[in-house]
């Protein structure tokens, strides 16, 4: 009988233990965001679409000009232009955090964690033990600061950890998730304000951070996870793509992750307290595989 | 939107939130995704509301969305789903009773394909109609009724639960 399935499937679906994570306000601000977005794409496409009627008048008027100039001289078919290269500067990643032992990481963590285990910093999954027996994956650093990626001796969960002795980037910064998330999605990278950070992905060599103006740097992998940092503010790069992007061994990209989670600008308030929640802040940008 | 259209849609929304994440958790197994889905459904909804048919055709759309995001999730890449030939007997309810009901019927959905999946958690979950269950998975009557009764027998045969007495009415829609 159908209803035997029906109550099996109403059993199945119980969710009184899963409190909602995101208010109803949450949907309509995303709503009106997407609306917001679409009205400012249709005047964008339209300015795009004039602007280009006169940059390709422009540019036929300026070859008629060069032939005439050129006293005979046959034109280019089709519009010309010079096309200037982009200008890549790279910059090199801090080096590991040798002015701090694995003890001093594990204690100055394990006291950001106390602090964050009721707050957004304690994701789904992440536990709540201390964290003065896990393991420093990788990590960067300078005189007075780290970061780190510390792992459980389970292996299922880990914690991002920043910390700062003195002013200025990069800022105190704590995460605690399970590690989960990163085998479910691949090229996804979690981004804070001062950098990123993930788990590289199978099959990948090199993973390379490309801000808006060109500047490139090759993330500290490490044990199979990976550290990007940044003096930028990431919050204040809005409306342009951070580009996370992987290749293989053989130099070929696999994959590329746009890391900014103010493209585009603004960052929409899904919800709180939750890990998945603070995913998906992302949540809007997908993998690009190349054709 | 309006105003006085965003408080309809929130008094909506509020109505229905929890019972498409129910039903995404039905299609995917996930509560996580779960959560997404329904709220990406809603904004789908928000976004589609001055157009929409509210005398009855508001819960036919929602679950139209949920369903169309849970499915959009599944065709990702990086969360490409597999129906496994698993053999049958791995599902069954273990003697000892260790395993908890509900997960096995999570797990006996996810061996459904996607299509068949959708039309028996929205028949027989989200109590569609056929029709209703027809627009929204954007299919014929006869394709519904059809993928509903092979859902219904596989879950029945991946659950262990033989058909016993058919009512006339869910024999009917099932050879019409």
């Amino acid at each position: 009988m159908t209803t035997e399935i029906k109550d099996l499937l109403a059993d199945a679906a119980d969710d009184t233990a899963q409190p909602l994570e995101y208010s109803i306000d949450d949907v309509v601000r995303r709503g009106r965001r997407g609306q917001r977005l679409r009205r400012a794409g249709a005047v964008a496409a339209g300015a795009v679409t004039a602007g280009a009627f006169v940059t390709a008048v422009a540019i036929w008027t300026g070859g008629d000009v060069a032939r005439n100039n050129g006293g005979g001289i046959q034109p280019a078919s089709g519009p010309t232009g010079m096309v200037t290269a982009k200008q890549i500067t790279w910059v090199a990643q801090p080096p590991a955090a040798t002015n701090f032992t694995t003890a001093q990481i594990r204690a100055l963590c394990n006291a950001q964690d106390s602090s964050a285990r009721d707050g957004v910093g304690n994701k789904a999954g992440g536990g709540t033990d201390p964290v003065t027996n896990w393991s420093v994956e990788v990590s960067q650093g300078q005189a007075h600061w780290f970061r780190a990626i510390l792992l459980s001796p389970d292996r299922l969960r880990y914690t991002f950890c920043a910390y700062n002795s003195d002013k200025g980037e990069p800022h105190d910064t704590y995460n605690r998730e399970a590690t989960k998330w990163f085998a479910e999605q691949p090229y996804r990278v979690t981004t804070w304000p001062n950098g990123a950070w993930g788990k590289v992905p199978a099959g990948v060599d090199k993973i390379v951070f490309e801000l808006p103006d060109g500047t490139r740097s090759v993330a500290t992998t490490k044990n199979g996870w990976f550290l990007w940092f940044t003096r930028e503010h990431v919050n204040y790069l809005p409306n342009k793509p951070i580009w996370a992007i992987y290749y293989g061994a053989d130099g070929k990209e696999i994959a590329r992750f746009d890391s900014n989670p103010e493209n585009p600008a603004p960052k929409p308030p899904v919800c709180t307290g939750n890990a998945h929640c603070q995913l998906d802040h992302i949540e809007p940008h997908q993998p690009v595989f190349p054709k | 939107m309006r105003r006085r259209d965003e408080v309809d849609f929130t008094e909506f929304a509020t109505a229905a939130v929890r019972r498409l994440r129910r039903t995404a958790y039905l299609m995917c197994g996930d509560w996580h995704r779960a959560e997404d889905a329904a709220q990406d459904a809603l904004v789908r909804v928000y976004k589609a509301w001055n157009r929409l048919d509210h005398g009855g055709g508001l819960n036919t759309y929602a679950h139209k969305a949920v369903v169309s995001v849970v499915l959009d999730q599944a065709k990702k890449p990086w969360r490409r789903e597999h129906v496994v030939d698993q053999p049958v007997e791995e599902l069954l309810a273990d003697a000892v009773g260790t395993i908890d009901d509900r997960l096995l019927v999570v797990e006996a959905l996810t061996r459904l394909p996607p299509r068949q999946r959708a039309c028996v958690v929205l028949r027989y979950y989200a109590d569609l109609s056929i029709e209703d269950t027809a627009t929204a998975l954007d299919i014929g009557a006869g394709a519904v009724k059809s993928q509903s009764s092979r859902g219904l027998a596989t879950l029945r045969h991946l659950l262990n639960r033989p058909e016993l007495d058919e009512p006339a009415n869910d024999r009917e829609e099932v050879l019409s």
